[in-house]
């Protein structure tokens, strides 16, 4: 990505008022995996109990998985979006 | 079964609302004219984050979605639930892969997948390869959405199929008229009445079937009483790697869709893309409340409508909206489902219909093609596409087209590697990819073929689910069929690739891309979209200042 900001100068001397900010690597991108491996083991939530208001855990954890992702990659957009 | 009035009338009056909008939308956010694909068949690359927002959101979760997932859950229980894992899965993907793809079909000028895999990989067989399998894997789904509103239709008592036919003759008049903007424009009426109508449904149903204990007790007994062994509330042993392979199988499919792409290029930026990225999940927590309807369609006792003697499952979720809800507002329920059918039948026929005038038309019938003449081409295909799907639902058994989509899961995971290992890296030679993906659709093609279904009693075609007893292995366990096939295909392209480098015989052949036009953003200095004309472009961009 550097390398990229990098040539992206070498074109342009100043850049435009209003070029949008540059996108930066981060360590955060690994979580994004975090969702994946969440739901993709139904082994451990493969059970009835803990229930929820009468719903049984298979299905409101992996419900929960669903703004817990979300949360997730507001993380890393916020951590790979440069500074303005 | 009689007519529901009051019902048909509501629906009818949102049906209505949506027509006029397709049409208006032609002269929302206008172009100088829709005589370029660019316009007519990407809304002119321009969506920001609200409109994209509604427009991907409105592509991915069809009527088809919405009425066979609760179907699902209604028939086998915790196996259908594998919707809400594999779009939770689908998101954190897209936000590592789409970015790359908006920028260099940003750059370059790409409209299509193929477009890209032509650019990148310098073989316009293997394009053809990929264009192809897009448009086989989008028409089934496209048939599909008539069964949603075919389901709809038949609670309300509307028999017949002049209904469905009007429908599609008039989604085809403003989609040919107005391009992606109707959809662009529709998705905003669609998804507001699918989240009122959830949000009502989830609260609203379970109270009156005194809550989700009485709501899964009444699923346990249900499954308990049935003789198949595949149902139940949780998954059996044998499912666990067959719900998680499906969930990842599907996700990795669903943005290679030609219509996921469509929706992903109309974008007006990567930053779009990667907000959406961050938005969309709310439709996966609307899917997991509407999978659990299955389970409330169980508890209110509801059994679906039989069409010539054969029980149609995908009635359950309409059949209890007109059960619970009073009729005005089972009306606004039917609308939001008629009209999910409509957003993404729309999309997938632009995309179908931007593929073949890209890589078919344009590349092998007339190569001069001009960008007006591209978007006159496109315009009819999408006629053609839909006159299809109507002729494919009416004369064919609906089980077809089933089965067709199937097929069209396991065969659009075949074009990743083109695609995915494309956006990253050159390692894999075209010959390989091509290998690969022939080798992969023949092999995914014949475990589906190969798969009987003991609870339909049908000996082929009876499911997404291989046994590994087949290889020989003394289990029960079953894996999604696509993984299997996908995973064919990358040792196949592997191999191939490998060979043919090895041979030295082969050449290298050209790539049109250059490593920073994966980055560039919308706007940056001196990265702007370069010409159109393909052959132009490498010349042009060597010759920048």
């Amino acid at each position: 990505m550097s390398s990229v900001r990098s040539e992206r100068d070498e074109r342009s001397s100043r850049p435009a008022a209003n070029q949008p900010p540059a996108e930066r690597r981060s360590a955060a991108c690994w979580l994004l995996l975090v969702p994946i491996l969440g739901v993709l083991v139904p082994w451990i939530y493969d059970t009835r109990h803990p229930e929820l208001i009468g719903i049984p855990f298979f299905y409101w954890y992996q419900m929960l998985w669903v703004p817990l992702s979300a949360f997730f990659s507001i993380i890393v957009y916020r951590a790979t979006r440069g500074r303005s | 079964m009689d007519v529901k009035w009051v019902e048909l009338l509501v629906f009818g009056f949102f049906f209505s609302l949506v027509t006029v909008l397709g049409f208006v939308a032609a002269r929302w956010r206008r172009a100088e004219s829709l005589d370029h694909l660019d316009e007519w068949g990407l809304g002119g690359r321009n969506f920001g984050a609200w409109i994209s927002w509604f427009l991907i959101g409105g592509d991915l979760y069809t009527a088809y979605t919405f009425v066979a997932v609760p179907a699902l859950v209604f028939g086998v229980g915790a196996l259908g639930f594998f919707a809400v894992p594999y779009t939770i899965i689908v998101f954190p993907l897209v936000f590592m892969v789409a970015p790359r793809l908006w920028s260099v079909a940003h750059r370059r000028g790409y409209v299509t997948p193929a477009d890209f895999v032509r650019g990148r990989h310098g073989s316009s067989s293997l394009a053809l390869a990929i264009a192809v399998t897009g448009i086989a894997a989008t028409m089934p789904y496209i048939a599909l959405q008539l069964v949603g509103i075919g389901a709809v239709l038949k609670t309300m008592g509307v028999a017949g199929e002049w209904p469905l036919i009007i429908a599609f003759v008039i989604l085809a008049a403003y989609t040919y008229n107005s391009g992606l903007r109707a959809p662009a424009l529709i998705a905003f009426v669609k998804d507001t009445l699918i989240y009122i109508v959830v949000l009502v449904a989830v609260i609203y149903v379970p109270i009156k079937l005194g809550g989700f204990g009485d709501i899964f007790a009444a699923a346990d007994k249900k499954f308990a009483a049935s003789p198949a062994p595949a149902d139940g509330v949780l998954l059996a042993d044998p499912q666990v790697l067959g719900y998680s392979s499906l969930a990842f199988g599907s996700a990795l499919a669903l943005f290679l869709y030609p219509h996921s792409i469509t929706g992903v290029l109309a974008s007006r930026s990567r930053d779009t893309i990667r907000r959406n990225m961050c938005a969309l999940p709310a439709y996966s927590l609307v899917l997991g409340l509407l999978a659990l309807l299955g389970y409330m369609a169980i508890a209110a006792g509801v059994t679906p409508i039989s069409t010539n003697g054969k029980p149609d499952p995908n009635t359950i979720v309409p059949l209890l909206f007109d059960r619970m809800f009073p009729d005005w507002f089972a009306g606004v329920a039917f609308a939001a489902i008629g009209i999910g059918a409509l957003v993404p039948a729309a999309i997938m026929s632009i995309a179908a219909s931007n593929l073949f005038t890209r890589n078919i038309y344009k590349e092998y019938i007339k190569r001069d093609a001009s960008p007006a003449e591209e978007a006159r081409v496109a315009r009819l295909v999408s006629l053609v596409v839909k006159a299809g799907a109507v002729a494919v639902i009416l004369v064919l058994d609906p089980q077809f087209s089933i089965d067709l989509q199937l097929i069209g899961g396991v065969i659009i995971l075949q074009t990743l590697p083109a695609i995915v290992i494309g956006l990253y890296s050159r390692v894999t030679h075209a010959w390989g990819l091509l290998a690969g993906w022939a080798v992969g659709m023949a092999a995914g093609l014949y475990m589906l073929y190969d798969t009987p279904n003991a609870t339909t009693g049908r000996a082929h075609f009876g499911g997404p689910q291989y046994a590994l007893s087949n290889f020989g292995f003394d289990t029960k366990v079953t894996v999604y069929t696509g993984i299997l096939a996908i995973a064919v295909n990358l040792i196949v392209t592997f191999v191939v690739t490998g060979a043919v480098r090895a041979s030295g015989r082969a050449p290298e052949l050209p790539d049109q891309t250059e490593p920073r036009d994966y980055h560039v953003e919308a706007g940056a200095p001196g990265v702007g979209p370069l010409p159109e004309t393909p052959a132009e472009a490498p010349a042009v961009a060597a010759g920048r200042p």
